[in-house]
């Protein structure tokens, strides 16, 4: 593989991720192992031992450390990344803060996996939607191309003065982190085009600098407009949206990939019942929604690509149908004692207000700690859901549905 | 309380904001002498150090959380009023007791102020 | 070559014999021979040297969407025999195409519907060196089976791939592929 032409190779999620770095020429990567994301840093480490990459690779001694070294490092103007899953994102929460706080545009990939106790590696977004409040845009990535070409985007939205905001990139741990696809790699060229170099001066409101020395992380008192800033945050997050559209628009036009928006919607325009989840079972659902189709059922699906900003209008429009029936949204993570259980199911019923309400909504949840949720199981969803509307009750399901919440394959009695 | 002296910085001198949109994405404070502004007007004891006690061993001036007691091996430590809050690092850590907390409200008239 | 659009793959391997990264090549070895999409699926745990290991592949003329487990493969590729002595393999394998790595006559019967191929890819292994830490390396010898056995993919595309995929030792894995190429062959059934 040469920097010189564009090339498809076959690898893992992982290693999509260490060429997303790569080909943006990250200055600064601070590593931490940490399973299922190790091989990103892994790859990233050949890539600068053999010369093919020029980045301050930093081994720190843990991930508090990982994302304090993020800190630093953009603060003097680097265009930074790192990766990270589960307990290590965890363990590096209050430094996440730091990022978004200081208005730092790191990127950061996520493969996802479940949280301890008891032990587990495998797919669960559990972890990065602990991070839902954190500021940080966040972004799921559902095919290995996403991941590589999202970094890319990411780097452009992050970077740009109108929102200054870190990106959390999630993929599924070993779904998607160590199962190997055919990535386009574009040449170095063509990257360089679409994604310029950093500010030779620093990022517009912040950088370090020995001559003109100042704090940073100041103290304000409950007067002082501590309040302003974080509405601040919250209004540039919300304001990002647009500003999402134009990074996926352009880089439609230069690299002719398109991803479509903050959410992606499959056969939605005559659908009944609409699917909405995240990350790569929103792309395999596309084989249950054809399957169903070919049954006369007028299915469709929406993948919600960003999470924060959280795309309500987007999903209005689509879901504002009058053809529409039922949605089901579903989760593949937990969120203890929420109304629904699931993170984006419960967030999901502020748009309800909006929407007919004739429509029956379910929420669910699949697949929590990587248990396998195949195309068959995901049509078992939708025909749950018709059931649910049709019939007011849910009949012959292996699925289990309680106080509201449907429980994908859950083992009951 | 000793207010004669010439403030350093004024309260118009700093920043004030009355629309969140005129904020930077985040503050930061130059590194100017009294960004917190006169400090020592904080104060209801005052650190008096008592020269011919002292051994010019530095201490205060190591110990003082606010960096406001300047020290010369010559002539030994010096407060700098303007600032200096009135904690007590300075008398409690002092291994010769040559500096004594006095009330602000007491006259002093001793010649061992120097301010 | 049928005209299937989407081929479904099993390798069920001991940890440390090379199954996972053989499921990569054989992804790999697909894709360069044409066909438009590929995913290679390891199921992974820890510390897993000797414990049954499996991995999926699904190879497509279609743009793959599917991220979940082969559950009815077209194909078995079976690194180790031994592992049909366990119960839960052996009856999972109905209907579909077996190409298993045995020296003198596989012992384990499959049921009927079932075609099955042998291919001696540890001897061929051992004869040609082809070792890693003491332990044989079959997997490419497996993927030259495969070649024979399916008809799916070209030696040449092996060559070109394991070559670039392991420098020095490629010629040597390619050469494994090709002696097992020659020496796999069907095997009947006892009805």
């Amino acid at each position: 593989m040469t920097d010189e032409k564009q090339e498809t190779l076959i690898i893992t999620g992982n290693e999509a991720s260490a060429w997303g770095a790569r080909r943006s020429k990250a200055h600064v990567v601070t590593a931490f192992p940490i399973t299922p994301q190790t091989t990103v840093m892994e790859t990233i480490s050949e890539f600068v031992d053999s010369g093919k990459m020029q980045c301050n690779f930093v081994k720190v001694e843990s991930e508090h450390s990982v994302m304090a070294g993020m800190v630093g490092a953009s603060m003097t103007g680097a265009r930074c990344f790192t990766a990270t899953s589960g307990q290590g994102l965890l363990y590096m929460a209050e430094m996440v803060h730091w990022v978004s706080g200081s208005r730092l545009p790191v990127v950061t990939t996520i493969a996802s996996r479940g949280i301890a106790p008891p032990w587990n590696i495998w797919v669960d977004y559990s972890d990065i939607l602990s991070m839902r409040d954190s500021g940080w845009i966040i972004q799921f990535a559902s095919t290995h191309q996403e991941i590589f070409d999202s970094i890319l985007m990411s780097y452009k939205l992050a970077e740009d003065p109108r929102v200054m905001l870190p990106v959390f990139i999630a993929y599924g741990g070993f779904s998607q982190s160590h199962t190997s696809k055919p990535v386009v790699i574009p040449s170095q060229k063509a990257v360089d085009d679409y994604l310029p170099p950093v500010p030779d001066d620093g990022w517009p409101h912040l950088v370090l600098n020995p001559e003109k020395p100042i704090v940073h992380g100041n103290l304000l008192m409950p007067q002082q407009e501590y309040m302003e800033f974080r509405y601040k945050m919250h209004e540039t997050i919300h304001g990002a949206k647009p500003i999402i559209k134009e990074v996926i628009a352009d880089f439609h036009e230069k690299f002719g990939r398109n991803y479509h928006g903050l959410i992606e919607s499959y056969r939605c325009d005559d659908a009944k019942y609409i699917l909405v989840t995240v990350g790569a079972l929103g792309e395999q659902v596309k084989d249950a929604v054809d399957t169903l189709r070919s049954e006369g059922k007028k299915v469709g699906s929406i993948k919600i690509r960003y999470f924060r900003p959280f795309p309500k209008e987007d999903l209005v429009e689509i879901l504002g149908s009058k053809n529409l029936e039922g949605i089901v949204v579903v989760d593949r993570s937990i969120a203890y004692g929420s109304p629904t259980g699931g993170h984006i199911s419960s967030e999901f019923s502020n748009i309800l207000s909006e929407l007919p309400s004739s429509l029956t909504y379910l929420p669910a949840v699949w697949g929590l700690g990587g248990r396998d949720v195949t195309v068959g199981d995901q049509e078992s969803v939708f025909n749950d859901l018709i059931n649910l509307h049709e019939e007011n009750e849910i009949k012959e399901t292996s699925n289990s549905y309680i106080n509201g919440t449907l429980w994908v394959n859950l083992k009951v009695r | 309380m000793n207010k004669s002296k010439k403030q350093d910085l004024k309260k118009e001198d700093l920043p004030s904001f009355e629309d969140y949109r005129d904020l930077p994405h985040i503050p930061v404070s130059i590194g100017v002498k009294g960004s917190m502004g006169n400090t020592g007007e904080w104060r209801t004891f005052r650190p008096v150090i008592n020269l011919s006690a002292c051994n010019k061993c530095g201490f205060c001036y190591i110990y003082c959380p606010e960096g406001t007691i300047k020290f010369d091996k010559e002539t030994g430590p010096m407060v700098d009023y303007i600032y200096c809050k009135g904690c007590g690092v300075c008398a409690r850590e002092c291994p010769k007791d040559a500096i004594t907390m006095r009330r602000e409200t007491e006259q002093v008239c001793e010649n061992d102020e120097d301010d | 070559m049928t005209s299937k659009e989407l081929y479904e793959i099993t390798v069920l391997s001991r940890g440390g014999q090379g199954g996972i990264l053989g499921n990569k090549l054989l992804g790999k070895i697909a894709f360069v021979d044409g066909f438009k999409d590929i995913i290679a699926i390891p199921i992974i745990g820890a510390e897993r040297r000797g414990a049954p290991i499996r991995a999926y592949l699904r190879i497509s003329e279609q743009k793959l969407r599917r991220i979940d487990a082969v559950k009815e493969p077209d194909y078995y590729l079976i690194l180790d025999e031994t592992l049909l002595s366990y119960d839960y393999i052996l009856s999972e394998i109905k209907d579909t195409t077996v190409i298993i790595n045995t020296e003198n006559g596989c012992s384990y019967k499959f049921p009927p519907g079932v075609i099955a191929y042998e291919v001696p890819a540890t001897r061929i292994a051992i004869d040609l060196d082809l070792e890693v830490a003491g332990q044989p390396i079959v997997n490419v010898a497996m993927i030259g089976a495969f070649a024979k056995a399916t008809g799916l993919i070209k030696l040449e595309s092996i060559k070109k791939v394991v070559v670039d995929y392991f420098g020095a030792k490629g010629e040597l894995n390619y050469e494994a592929s090709a002696k097992a190429f020659e020496l796999t062959r069907e095997v009947k059934q006892d009805e």
